[in-house]
């Protein structure tokens, strides 16, 4: 036999060595394809949020990979989700937040974050699991509470990127949007100390249960969020420190920004502490000493990068989301997930009415009936949970194909129906709509006078409120903060 | 010579009377010069009546009613405010002087800290604020509620307050040098003279709508008008 011996190629195909990188960018062309077209239908702009639109677009796409057997990535998995998508987003939203606001409703806030978490959790498990016992659900499973505590916990947290998705379209007053926005922000922490208690107890088994075990898991809820905070914080410190130095390398300013406040993320996942209020707090920290120290145009830059990433990402999220939902072993559980739905719309209202009259005592500006109501309606599901509800491990909870299934539902359900409804209720209600303007010179030094004066009353009055500690913390801040980071 | 404690809203207060039943706290009724205290009608008798009794209120019902309807403050805010205000008064005299005042120490180092306590005290009259005046300064500061009348403490009120800040000369307008004396106050040595200067102008040009290079209480009132005042000029009291 003649050897025969290849040539050299004018071309070769070699689809293996890209593929995934490949078809990925071909589906974020995709998504971005779809925002155009669908910013261009004023039509359906007007009457969708566009989150809807890219999960749908996912579904389309997940339908056609899943018949035509061309290519098997499943994007969203929890590390991909956690690692790559959601910092960008979240820093986005700490760089950018109102801090004043966000500070000035810190309080009602937490309040909402901490105890509505906790409420919602508590309520919704053992609600499904008292309804559980009674064999609604089929008698396929059998839950023990831990399992479904394990499920409310990632089921109950509010999502930070829907609701930006779909607060960001509706315009709303400040107020409104940094309570629901702050609250969707700090549960995160409580949600990974939940969720992860829940794991670990359910790994144990519910009847090795120690007090030991419980006194750890309330321990373990300071330090995740404290510590992430402040992580945050001394990461953010440290940027604001080493921009200070970068007059002569201006290029490489925002890359410290970036690099320092995804570190500031990494460092905190790497203890499980929370990442989410680590980041936050990093660009809440940083903002005002690290705008002083860059360039102009750097700053440019910052912003511009910055958003860029937050919307791809949230992008690419929706999309992923849709094309994650396409495969064959869901399990649906058609009481479960209509209960489940319930529950979380019946608790969110009535944990919403419940602390908003707690909080209410406490403020100056009352939360009145439209804004509980918003509130209340803007409890949306999304990615976190989805993510979360991922990383369960199937040997250890054998429901994990149904709360698969069921978390795919509630965030379809909070993002296409809640989302869609929410801007005409919003008009019918009356809500008032955020006005973005700048300050004119007699309004901000009108304001700060104001502020002088309300922190000399209330030094008089003997009253450490709000403006007392603004006052204090800014005295702190132009003697020591400032000289050192600036 | 006796000393009697009792407890007042959570608070102990000592009081103790020598020989010319001399009583701490006073109520803001009874004045105090240096050899004589003069009683009010009311606090001779209750300091009698303390004397077998130890559950009675300094402030008796009748002045609470009163300034409750005067300011709008309920009862028990009205307590703890005097509970303050006996605090603060650290002569025993009744009324507050600017000195006892200006000897809380967040307030000595406010930069506006003497215009605020400026606003305690009326013009013309004396340079003490018995505790009618206080509360009623403070009754600016109430929030506003839809359910009651504001008097005191309605937008108008609040916004007349924050001008007086300025306004030290009384002529309803703030000139452009009343404007660079509470510049300089609040911004302190960091900005210079000509920044200053034109932040006043700007200031002044961006609201001086009749062109006489001042600043009305009209005017004023214009400019903030997308100022949520309602709320940045409010203090929770403590019940």
């Amino acid at each position: 036999t003649v050897h025969h011996m290849e040539r050299f190629p004018v071309i070769v195909q070699d689809f293996g060595r890209v593929e995934t990188p490949f078809i990925i960018s071909l589906w974020i062309f995709c998504a971005c394809l779809g925002k155009i077209g669908f910013h261009m239908s004023p039509r359906f702009s007007k009457m969708f949020p566009e989150s809807c639109m890219l999960i749908l677009l996912g579904v389309i796409i997940g339908l056609l990979l899943f018949y035509t057997h061309a290519a098997t990535v499943s994007p969203l998995t929890a590390n991909v989700f956690f690692i790559y998508m959601l910092p960008p987003i979240i820093l986005d939203a700490g760089y950018f937040m109102p801090n004043r606001l966000f500070f000035d409703h810190l309080g009602t806030i937490l309040m909402f974050a901490v105890v509505g978490t906790i409420w919602n959790t508590l309520t919704i498990g053992i609600s499904l699991y008292a309804l559980s016992l009674t064999g609604i659900f089929g008698d396929m499973y059998e839950l023990p509470i831990l399992h479904m505590l394990l499920f409310s916990s990632l089921i109950s947290a509010v999502d930070p990127i829907a609701v930006l998705a779909v607060f960001e379209e509706i315009q709303v007053e400040e107020v409104l949007f940094i309570l629901v926005f702050g609250e969707s922000l700090l549960n995160d922490g409580i949600t990974v100390v939940l969720y992860h208690m829940f794991e670990g107890f359910s790994v144990l088994g519910q009847y090795n249960l120690i007090m030991q075990d419980y006194l750890a898991a309330s321990a373990s809820f300071l330090l995740v969020a404290l510590g992430g905070t402040a992580i945050g914080i001394i990461w953010g410190f440290l940027t604001a420190f080493v921009t200070r130095f970068t007059k002569d390398v201006r290029v490489i300013e925002p890359v410290f920004i970036f690099v320092m406040s995804y570190l500031a993320y990494l460092n905190a996942e790497i203890f499980h502490l929370s990442g989410i209020l680590s980041i936050t707090f990093c660009g809440i920290a940083m903002k005002n000493y690290t705008t002083q120290n860059i360039s102009i145009k750097s700053q440019t830059t910052v912003k511009y990068a910055m958003k860029m990433l937050a919307q791809s990402s949230e992008t690419i999220i929706f999309m992923f989301l849709g094309v994650s939902t396409v495969h064959d072993d869901h399990s649906w559980n058609s009481a479960f997930v209509g209960l489940t739905i319930l529950f979380c719309s019946v608790y969110r209202v009535l944990g919403i009415l419940m602390l908003s009259a707690v909080a209410n005592t406490f403020r100056v500006q009352k939360i009145d009936f439209v804004q509980k109501f918003v509130l209340s309606y803007g409890g949306l599901r999304g990615a976190v949970a989805f993510a979360l509800v991922l990383t369960i491990d199937k040997d250890i909870i054998p429901a994990q194909p149904m709360f698969v299934t069921t978390t795919i539902a509630v965030v379809y359900f909070t993002v296409f129906f809640q989302g869609i409804t929410i801007k005409p209720l919003v008009e019918m209600l009356g809500v008032r709509k955020s006005s973005h303007r700048k300050l004119t010179m007699n309004e901000r030094l009108h304001e700060r006078s104001m502020d002088y004066l309300m922190a000399g009353v209330e030094d008089i009055i003997g009253k450490h409120g709000n403006f007392y500690l603004r006052d204090k913390f800014k005295r702190f801040n132009t003697k020591y903060l400032t000289p050192c980071l600036v | 010579r006796t000393s009697t404690t009792r407890t007042y809203r959570g608070e102990m207060l000592t009081y103790y009377y020598n020989s010319r039943y001399r009583a701490k706290p006073l109520c803001y009724h009874c004045v105090e010069s240096k050899f004589r205290v003069r009683l009010c009608v009311k606090c001779y008798f209750l300091i009698l009546y303390n004397m077998g009794n130890k559950s009675s209120v300094m402030l008796d019902e009748q002045d609470i009613k009163a300034l409750q309807a005067d300011t709008g403050f309920s009862g028990s805010q009205i307590e703890r405010l005097y509970s303050r205000f006996t605090s603060l008064d650290k002569g025993g005299s009744g009324s507050l002087s600017r000195e006892d005042f200006l000897r809380i120490p967040e307030l000595a180092i406010n930069p506006l800290g003497d215009r605020i306590v400026h606003a305690f005290f009326k013009e013309g009259t004396d340079d003490r604020v018995n505790f009618k005046d206080f509360v009623t300064v403070l009754a600016h500061f109430r929030p506003i509620k839809r359910s009651q009348e504001n008097k005191l403490n309605g937008r108008d009120e609040k916004l007349r307050f924050a001008f007086k800040m300025y306004d030290l000369d009384d002529d309803d307008a703030i000139s452009r040098d009343e404007l660079l004396a509470v510049l300089h106050m609040m911004v302190g040595e960091n900005i210079s003279e000509d920044q200053l200067n034109s932040i006043a102008e700007r200031t002044i040009l961006e609201a001086d709508k009749d062109n006489d290079q001042m600043i009305s209480f009209r005017e004023f009132c214009t400019a903030l008008d997308r100022t949520d005042v309602e709320q940045k000029m409010s203090i929770k009291f403590l019940k």
